[in-house]
């Protein structure tokens, strides 16, 4: 008896020690299955941004759920894409997942086989419902060719609105909602600025930016009615690359834009995004026009804000021809040399979830899910969420690329800014249609 | 006698070879920097090597981005500002960080804070200075505008008039630099024996005779190398107008540097001409460097 009990617990202690070591190995196995990934190091690049400044705080819950490790490099806009480019063009790029936007890099990318495609990611996993996020966003992240394979996956969007202030233009009497055309708010602008005078500009709007000729195409669309354009050379350039800078739409926009600019507060003429959102949110400007819807965020946030509460948000006024603007968006990229391209994919794929599309949309004011949009709706606000609406109705695209882009967006600048100090239009536009000509010309694009 | 000779020749040419071996990695380390940079860049600006249209794509031009570069009237014009920005940043510094060091040299008490307050803009780097004085001149916030409002002037449009911005570029540069003009010729002053000075007083001479016959003379040579190196260094300008001003408004206060990067790796990505205006603008400042040695030269020549 003795020993057959000593057997059965010999017996019993082998057969937990076997289970055990099985189990565990099951386990291990188990685990092993959820973090394919475990110990890998994803570096990514983040242009400094609202998006940026929510997901950071983040990123430990996926490092902690996937095992890898996120190392982000922040840096500001002004610098943000001559790093990206460099970066792109080196033979080992010093990151594998980078912000970027539907603009030259992506389309230098493509062309030099330096961004990974990510058709073959995007549907790996049913959870993430790519679908959810809006097709006319995505489509700005497919390269120009005819299989539009995708190279980004959008995060946030913009599209190009007016801000007013509400109470100004009540205590002058104005009912905003009544302001239908561009002339309706021509004439409350000089409204404004006969009761403000030099306290309260009665607009302002981006000038010496680089970026400004994105925002420019919203202002002019809104002239340009449903005329075909082509989608990367926009309105500036047809088929046979003839330039369109004559074209009474292009000219009435980028007058719109210059005239915008001169009722700016003193040293408009070099304001960037960034100053005009520090004038309008410090009280010093009466509106705000063509700009990135997201800002919303900023102007209702007290804390950054002095007219949290007072700002009225509309899509952009009628012109004879109807209205229009245009959307831009910021995505997430992989680039094409990357060691960990699955690890980058699993990062981007956190990063642009629906779970996190929604964490993030209070900072962005912008998210690309149609889930977040629904569940956000009352956050946001009515009056907000129906300028962005309406603005998306009549918006497009507003993303120009092609060899010799940089430099003609760099001659529309000196245009707006020499229209806004009092040349005249039509001598500024035949120089500007010149040098576009020139640039096309130089580039052999031409006669291709 | 013979051997003896022999063995003589011999230990200098150990010494000439053991001089030439001394010098082989500073050499090897020259080629690999400096040499092999500057004879690739030489060869890539023969070459229309765009970017955007494909980096694998390089198709030999010969002197095409040369001749492009005379027709390009935007290179034109921001050499014309860069001229006008060094050329005015060197007047104003050289005045202002002459007097600065005549003045620390005479003065017995409190030199020290002096001479830090006017060194400590060196140490700050160039996009600094630059960031922060385009905050303090914002039109619109700036605290120098708020300054002009609170003694009842109007504000200044520092960054958006056409007229006024290259002036705005000249006073940063002044605020930034003018100590390292001081530093050198302040080293002047003081390596000059002091009796030299005594004996001119002593037989009557004013100060401005002491100044203009004993104690320029000899800082000539300082005031060669202090206005040679700043010139190199101001025709260099990047930080300062890319910061501040970015150019703007219409092209009124872009330079050199900032119109070959534009159309380099800071935008166009159009490589190949881009450092065919690079090459050209280096030839550029060498000549005029030459110039103003030769000037001060004759200027001492003629004593």
């Amino acid at each position: 008896m003795k020993t057959s009990k000593k057997l059965m617990a010999l017996l019993l202690a082998a057969v937990m020690i076997i289970t055990s070591f099985a189990f565990g190995t099951i386990l291990t196995g188990a685990e092993e299955a959820e973090k394919p990934y475990e110990g890998q190091t994803v570096r990514v690049l983040l242009n400094s941004h609202p998006w940026q400044q929510a997901i950071e705080p983040m990123v430990h819950e996926f490092e902690e759920a996937t095992g890898i490790k996120v190392e982000i490099t922040v840096l500001g806009e002004d610098i943000y894409w001559d790093r990206v480019n460099l970066g792109l063009s080196s033979a080992e790029p010093p990151f594998d997942v980078f912000m970027l936007s539907p603009n030259m890099t992506g389309y230098n990318g493509y062309t030099n086989g330096w961004i990974a495609n990510l058709d073959d990611y995007v549907y790996q996993s049913e959870e993430y419902d790519f679908d959810d996020i809006y097709p006319y966003i995505v489509d700005g992240f497919r390269f120009p060719d005819a299989e539009g394979s995708i190279y980004g996956i959008p995060l946030t969007m913009e599209t190009y609105i007016v801000f007013y202030r509400k109470d100004l233009f009540e205590e002058q009497g104005i009912d905003a909602s009544a302001l239908e055309t561009m002339d309706d708010w021509w004439a409350a602008l000089d409204k404004i600025h006969e009761a403000y005078g030099d306290e309260i500009a009665p607009a302002v709007i981006r000038g010496q930016d680089e970026t400004m000729p994105d925002e420019l195409l919203a202002a002019v669309y809104n002239h340009w009615g449903d005329k075909p354009y082509m989608a990367q050379r926009m309105f500036y350039f047809d088929e046979e690359w003839n330039t369109h800078f004559l074209d009474d739409a292009v000219k009435e926009g980028f007058a719109d834009w210059a005239k915008l600019l001169s009722m700016g507060p003193i040293g408009a003429t070099s304001f960037t995004w960034y100053e005009c959102v520090n004038q309008f949110a410090a009280g010093n400007a009466a509106t705000y026009w063509f700009d990135a819807s997201l800002f919303a965020g900023t102007f209702e946030d007290p804390e950054q804000s002095l007219v949290a509460g007072k700002v009225g948000y509309t899509a952009p006024p009628k012109t004879p021809t109807g209205n229009g603007t245009t959307h831009w968006a910021w995505g997430l990229g992989i680039t094409e040399a990357s060691p960990v391209k699955d690890a980058a994919w699993q990062f981007v794929q956190w990063g642009t979830s629906k779970d996190i599309n929604e964490r993030t949309a209070t900072a962005t004011y912008g998210p690309v899910r149609a889930s977040t949009w629904a569940a956000k709706s009352e956050e946001f606000g009515e009056e907000y969420c129906k300028a962005v609406d309406e603005a998306l109705n009549i918006s497009a695209p507003g993303y120009m690329y092609f060899n010799g882009a940089a430099e003609v967006t760099g001659r529309i600048i000196d245009a707006v800014v020499r229209i806004s100090q009092g040349e005249d239009l039509d001598e500024v536009m035949n120089w500007m249609d010149a040098e576009a000509q020139a640039i096309v010309e130089k580039e052999g694009l031409k006669g291709e | 006698m013979k051997t003896e000779e022999n063995t003589v020749s011999h230990t200098v040419n150990r010494r000439k070879r053991l001089g030439y071996m001394y010098m082989i990695p500073s050499l090897v380390i020259l080629a690999v920097f400096v040499i092999y940079p500057v004879i690739y860049g030489a060869v890539t600006s023969l070459y229309d090597w765009d970017w955007v249209a494909g980096i694998d794509k390089k198709l030999f031009v010969g002197l095409g981005n040369y001749l492009q570069i005379f027709s390009d009237r935007l290179f034109w014009n921001a050499l014309k500002n860069t001229v006008i920005f060094a050329v005015l940043s060197l007047l104003a510094e050289f005045v202002l960080g002459l007097c600065c060091a005549m003045l620390l040299y005479k003065i017995k008490k409190g030199g020290v804070i002096f001479r830090t307050v006017l060194i400590f803009p060196l140490t700050i780097s160039d996009m600094v200075a630059a960031i922060m004085w385009r905050m303090m001149l914002d039109p619109a916030s700036g605290v120098v505008n708020q300054m002009l409002r609170s003694i009842g002037l109007k504000p200044v449009d520092w960054l958006g008039n056409a007229n006024i911005v290259i002036f705005t570029l000249v006073l940063v540069e002044v605020w930034w630099m003018t100590g390292n003009i001081t530093l050198i010729m302040l080293a002047g002053l003081q390596s000059m024996p002091i009796d030299q000075l005594e004996c001119g007083q002593i037989d009557g001479a004013n100060s401005w005779q002491r100044f203009r016959y004993l104690q320029w003379p000899h800082l000539r040579s300082f005031a060669e190398s202090a206005l040679s190196l700043r010139m190199i260094d101001l025709l260099r300008v990047f930080a300062i107008a890319w910061a501040v001003t970015q150019g703007g408004p219409n092209r009124a206060s872009e330079v050199s540097q900032q119109y070959i990067y534009t159309n380099g790796l800071g935008g166009y990505l159009d490589i190949g001409y881009s450092i065919a205006m690079a090459i050209l603008f280096s030839v550029f400042v060498v000549a005029i460097v030459a110039v103003i040695k030769r000037i001060i030269r004759i200027g001492g020549d003629n004593e």
